[in-house]
């Protein structure tokens, strides 16, 4: 969303104090006592405040040498009183208040997770299941200061952290707000009942472009009407902490199950995407018209030549883009500050932007690269090949280790359990590869944490230690049971299982592996 | 590392114009030594950062060594300049017999005879020039603030200024305006004149916390400069490790000036423990000295925890230690922890001190003695201990345990009694006064109006599940406002008005001074009162941009900090105007009964007392005279 955007965002609201209360437990936890501090307030403050000013006028010195009527300057019982009538009231709101505030913080046991990262300057959703529990094939993952769909009538569960500094999760609507830590797991979760869910839209149009049905679905999804509550962040986290602005949109379950498997089928790379990525991350530091902001501009920087702080020359390619975009720090353009966070976009967003910032640059991409056709996936260019593991290594290398975990940790376990009825089958397997293993290793070949599991059975590995082994049913079983004692050469000794596999789905698993030749 | 540059040049230019004014030598000769140590030391620690293979390159580190290094020799120099060639300050007190009868104002003239005073009437003095200058230099900034927030979107300045000028407006505000207000500035003056003593017990300490206080408030505006702070006044961590800007200059300023507040409390404790007239036991002491005494009591028990806080963020900073950083296994909510162990004691070293300037203005404005003296008294000591022990409300969203969360909510409850207690205890002071309606007692009455509202609505804050919707929105903002604003610095200006004419010899324009609190109380309230709408709506806090909803809001407050910046000039222009052209002040005008009115000349002459005054009676006999 643009500056423009955020600020013509709408919360709805129906009183002069609260916003309008969206979520099961908003009234009961905090209004209620809201409004109970509010009354005892007024009360007190007129207390106070009319003797104050009846004594200020009925007493009011007329004369210079008017003496007090009385120096009477104590009373035990009026202090005794005026002590403890507060007191009693202060225990009875202490109270309520306390009780309010455990229904905020314990969720319900069936609530659906959704992983929230929180950045500089925007928020990350991934969903991992529907809303009838389903876990999904692949996760939706929505980035930036984004709209995030989350259905009506089921608790959600948000498990949050931060990959750079603090910034807090706060939906006035729902009453709910947590610090989000680098580090540091903490939760929030809500429940909005059907009837602050959206409404279908009346005749909508599609625009040109939208033609998949997929791409139908989440259009249409974000097109419903109301619904819409804002998310702030409330934690100062430095200069666009007050653009961290996104909403979140209800919508009943079976649009929003529609929706949430539109939204985690691949788009692929385009200029459009770039340009969306864009306006959401980029934006704040790098202009596209040639200005200076934080950052260089956007603006013919493809294949521009420089040099960095530190004297070397480089290149703007696209591997150079990729490296500046995952390690920020490390080549900075001379006269810049160091302050660019680091990004954490997977493949096709990179692409996408890559491709974004090369219509930003009027000629033509000169000398000996190659022509515009080749390097529009970046297939061919090395780097960009020989790179992709860095998207997988990120999580283990920064902040959070846990992030390789975490759908194991939280998802998991509930699918695993599904899928330790019956005998050991490959489809049991699979059911535990997605619940499990698909967090660090791959079906497709591709690097993640882990070796791919892509043609692993039989295969002969070589360890850390120089041994070598063979991944059979022996080898795996092994491999499953003690991660870590042979080390695929070059791959992080990280793997951890969320729970112990019985022996049917640690079958299950090595029979669906070898389905993956 | 500017601020270790700027740190040592102005430690070094210090102690080259101390010595050449000591030794009564050549001021340049040592003036030279000064400028040649600050950049001498700012290329050797330049070369040291180059060898040690700090990434940043050479010529920029020479650079900033430089600039900065030449900050503390321009210091000296200016210090040098203005001392005269020869004068011991301890020479004074022998010899001019005949000046005891004169004021303190003129017993001696010249400069020097300010900057090496031990005198604590011209320490206080000084601390007030210092602080207002502070105070309006902070409320610029909160103007500034107000303006820009007029429209949702950009109005003249962008986001890294705007989070610039919030950060200088909170870090000025609180740690050099309100802590150093009441105690360093009216109670240095105060304290002795109303204990019938001549001094306060460490007279060279009082003067060494005034040059730290300089010392610390110098870094501080050189801050301004050196491109400023963009963390918040609270410097949370890991953003304050990441940020750019001169977090370490200002962190180390915060961490000077601390010591300045241990020492000025250090001195109070003593001198009200032992320097107490003849006769003045511990319940004929007035109750701006109990207020003060508990004050004292948390600045030198909390403030060395800020200092080690400081510290370690310095070093976080600068040789990344991971102490908050969860990267190498630290902890970012350590530091809040650690921050809040300090400051929310600080708030009550804020606020304590206008409690017991209210106590003083309510009893000379209802010429009444206080009602439930000693309640009111101990309720000062129960603030100071309970406050030690509730640190943790500031932190109910940040992830600690819901257990932990609970006590400290609990705990908070508990402090609110006290407070309520004074504020009944005042209230019932003015039945059956003769209560006055002059400058000091409006400013009082501001006090009692706004500080209520701002105690009351602090029990939404302390209460956990409204606290968990509340939390850093601008409800919280109003709270502190109406708490800080509306209660210290309401009784910090009635306090100036009260004893200006002791402070100066001169009346002020009565009228000017009521209009000032009229000025600011309608200022006042329609800045803040509007800020608990739209911050119960959810509207957070440090926003540069906002949505629409918010705007009428915003811009009713706008309209309230232009109120309250000209009420606030009324003040400022009724003082200086009574410099000119006020009458001669009386020495009682207040007919007020504690001692610093009935046992000195106004204004008071150089040694307070010309004979050792005797206590025979409480503080506020306001009775006594008739018989």
């Amino acid at each position: 969303m643009t500056p423009e955007e955020l600020i013509a965002m709408n919360m709805p609201t129906d009183s002069v104090w609260l916003p309008t209360a969206a979520s099961t437990v908003a009234v009961e936890a905090v209004d209620k006592p809201y409004y109970l501090i509010y009354y005892t307030c007024v009360v007190t403050f007129f207390l106070i405040v009319i003797p104050m000013f009846y004594f200020m006028v009925k007493y009011k010195r007329r004369s210079p040498d008017q003496k007090a009527e009385s120096q009477a300057d104590h009373s035990q019982l009026i202090e005794i009183i005026w002590s403890s009538v507060p007191l009693i009231f202060f225990v009875i709101i202490f109270v309520w208040g306390f009780r309010g505030y455990m229904m905020l913080q314990v969720e319900p046991p069936d609530s659906m997770p959704i992983y929230v990262r929180g950045y500089q300057w925007g928020w990350e959703l991934t969903y991992v299941e529907d809303a009838d529990r389903n876990v999904l094939s692949e996760s939706a993952k929505i980035t930036g200061r984004e709209t995030f769909v989350v259905p009506a009538g089921r608790p959600v569960k948000l498990i949050m952290h931060s990959s750079d500094v603090l910034h807090s999760f706060f939906i006035p609507n729902f009453r709910q707000k947590n610090d989000v830590l680098p580090g540091r797991y903490t939760t929030v979760w809500f429940e909005v009942p059907n009837e602050f869910a959206a409404t279908p839209p009346k005749d909508l149009k599609y625009p040109e472009g939208v033609t998949s049905e997929g791409e139908k679905i989440i259009y249409e999804t974000l097109h419903w009407e109301g619904g819409e509550y804002p998310i702030f962040c409330t934690e100062y986290c430095g200069k666009d902490h007050s653009r961290m602005l996104s909403k979140f949109k209800v919508v009943p379950q079976e649009q929003y199950n529609k929706w949430v498997n539109a939204a985690s089928s691949p788009g692929g790379p385009s200029i459009k995407r770039g340009a969306k990525i864009y306006a959401n991350v980029c934006m704040a530091c790098h202009s596209k018209d040639g200005s200076r902001v934080v950052g260089p501009s956007f603006k013919n920087l493809y294949m521009r030549k420089g040099k960095t702080a530190d004297g070397q020359e480089y290149v703007a390619d696209d591997a150079y883009i990729k490296q500046s975009i995952y390690e920020p720090n490390r080549m900075i353009v001379e006269s810049y500050p160091p302050a660019m966070p680091a990004q954490n976009l997977n493949d096709d967003e990179l692409t996408s932007i890559i491709m974004f910032i090369k219509s930003l640059s009027g000629a033509a991409p000169a000398e000996g690269d190659a022509p515009a056709e080749g390097d529009a996936p970046a297939e061919g260019d090395a780097p960009a090949e020989g790179d992709a593991p860095a998207d997988g290594d990120k999580p283990a290398d920064e902040a959070a280790p846990a992030e390789g975990d975490k759908p194991a940790d939280e998802a998991a376990p509930p699918a695993g359990e599904q899928a330790a009825a019956g005998p050991p089958s490959a489809e049991a397997g699979e059911k535990v590869y997605k619940s499990i293993c698909i967090a660090c290793h791959s079906i497709d070949g591709s690097r993640l944490v882990g070796p791919t599991m892509k043609a692993m059975y039989g295969r002969k590995t070589k360890g850390t230690k120089g041994e070598e082994y063979v991944l059979d049913d022996a080898g795996m079983k092994n491999a499953i049971l003690n991660p870590n004692a042979n080390i695929a050469d070059g791959y992080p000794p990280a793997m951890v299982l969320p729970k112990k596999l019985s022996d049917a789905e640690i079958d299950s698993v090595i029979l669906y592996i070898k389905t993956l030749k | 590392m500017p601020a270790a540059f700027a740190a040592l040049t102005y430690g070094l230019a210090f102690l080259a114009a101390t010595i050449a004014f000591k030794k009564n030598r050549n001021t340049v000769f040592w003036y030279l030594i000064g400028a040649v140590g600050g950049i001498a030391f700012g290329a050797v620690y330049a070369a040291m950062r180059n060898l040690a293979g700090d990434d940043a390159n050479m010529a920029a580190l020479v650079k900033t060594g430089l600039t900065y290094s030449w900050i503390g020799p321009i210091l000296a120099t200016i210090i040098v300049g203005v001392l005269p060639k020869q004068d011991d300050p301890n020479a004074h007190h022998g010899d001019e017999h005949d000046d005891h009868h004169a004021s303190y104002l003129n017993a001696k003239k010249g400069v020097n005879s300010w900057i090496v005073t031990l005198d604590h009437k011209r320490i206080g003095l000084m601390y007030l020039g210092t602080v207002l200058v502070f105070f309006f230099t902070a409320g610029m900034f909160a103007v500034l603030l107000r303006t820009e927030l007029w429209t949702p979107g950009e109005l003249y300045i962008g986001p890294e200024t705007y989070n610039r000028f919030f950060t200088l407006h909170g870090a000025i505000m609180v740690f050099l305006v309100i802590i150093p207000s009441v105690p360093a500035a009216l109670g240095n003056f105060v304290i002795p004149l109303q204990l019938g003593a001549k001094d306060v017990a460490f007279p060279k300490l009082n003067l060494m916390s005034l040059y730290i206080f300089w010392y610390g408030s110098s870094i501080a505006l050189t801050t301004l400069v050196a491109g400023g702070v963009d963390t918040g006044w609270t410097f949370y961590t890991p953003y304050s490790v990441k940020s750019d800007g001169a977090v370490i200059m200002m962190t180390l300023s915060a961490f000077i000036l601390g010591f300045s507040s241990i020492l000025t409390g250090l001195n109070f404790i003593v001198t009200i423990h032992k320097l107490r007239a003849p006769g003045m036991t511990w319940f004929r002491i007035p109750l701006f000295i109990w207020g003060m005494y508990a004050t004292s009591i948390i600045q030198v028990m909390a403030t060395p925890v800020l200092a080690i806080t400081l510290l370690l963020l310095i070093v976080e900073r600068s040789v990344g230690i991971g102490i908050f950083n969860p990267q190498l296994g630290g902890d970012p909510v350590l530091f809040q922890h650690f921050f809040w162990f300090y400051s929310h004691p600080a708030v009550y070293i804020m606020i304590l001190p206008g409690m017991a300037v209210q106590s003083e203005l309510i009893a000379a404005g209802t010429h009444k003695r206080v009602f439930g003296y000693s309640f009111v008294a101990f309720s000062s000591l129960a603030i100071a201990f309970i406050s030690f022990i509730v640190w943790g409300h500031h932190m109910f969203v940040s992830g600690q345990s819901e257990l932990v969360s609970m006590i400290f909510s609990f705990l908070t409850f508990l402090v609110a009694i006290p407070s309520g207690v004074k504020v009944f205890n005042w209230i019932a002071t003015m039945y059956k006064g003769s209560i006055a309606w002059n400058t000091p007692m409006m400013w009082a009455f501001n006090f009692l109006f706004l500080f209520t509202i701002g105690g009351l609505t602090g029990l939404y804050l302390g209460t956990l599940s409204t606290d968990v919707h509340l939390h850093d929105t601008y409800f919280v903002v109003a709270h502190f406002h109406y708490v800080m604003m509306g209660g210290t610095l309401m009784t910090f200006v009635g306090g100036i008005f009260y004893w200006w004419p002791k402070i100066t010899g001169k009346m002020f324009n009565d009228g000017l001074g009521v209009l000032s609190a009229l000025v600011v109380f309608v200022g006042f309230n329609l800045t803040f009162f509007t800020q608990f709408f739209f911050g119960s709506q959810g509207m957070p806090r440090r926003y540069y941009q906002y949505i629409e909803q918010f705007q009428t809001g915003h811009q009713f407050s706008t309209v309230g900090a232009y109120i309250l910046l000209a009420g606030f000039l009324i003040a400022l222009y009724a003082l200086v105007d009574s410099l000119r052209r006020g009458e001669p002040a009386p020495d009682n005008p207040w007919g007020m009964t504690t001692m610093e009115w009935t046992h000195t000349a106004t204004p008071p002459v150089e040694h307070n007392f010309l004979d050792q005054p005797v206590c025979d009676r409480g503080p506020y006999a306001f009775d006594h005279d008739e018989e």
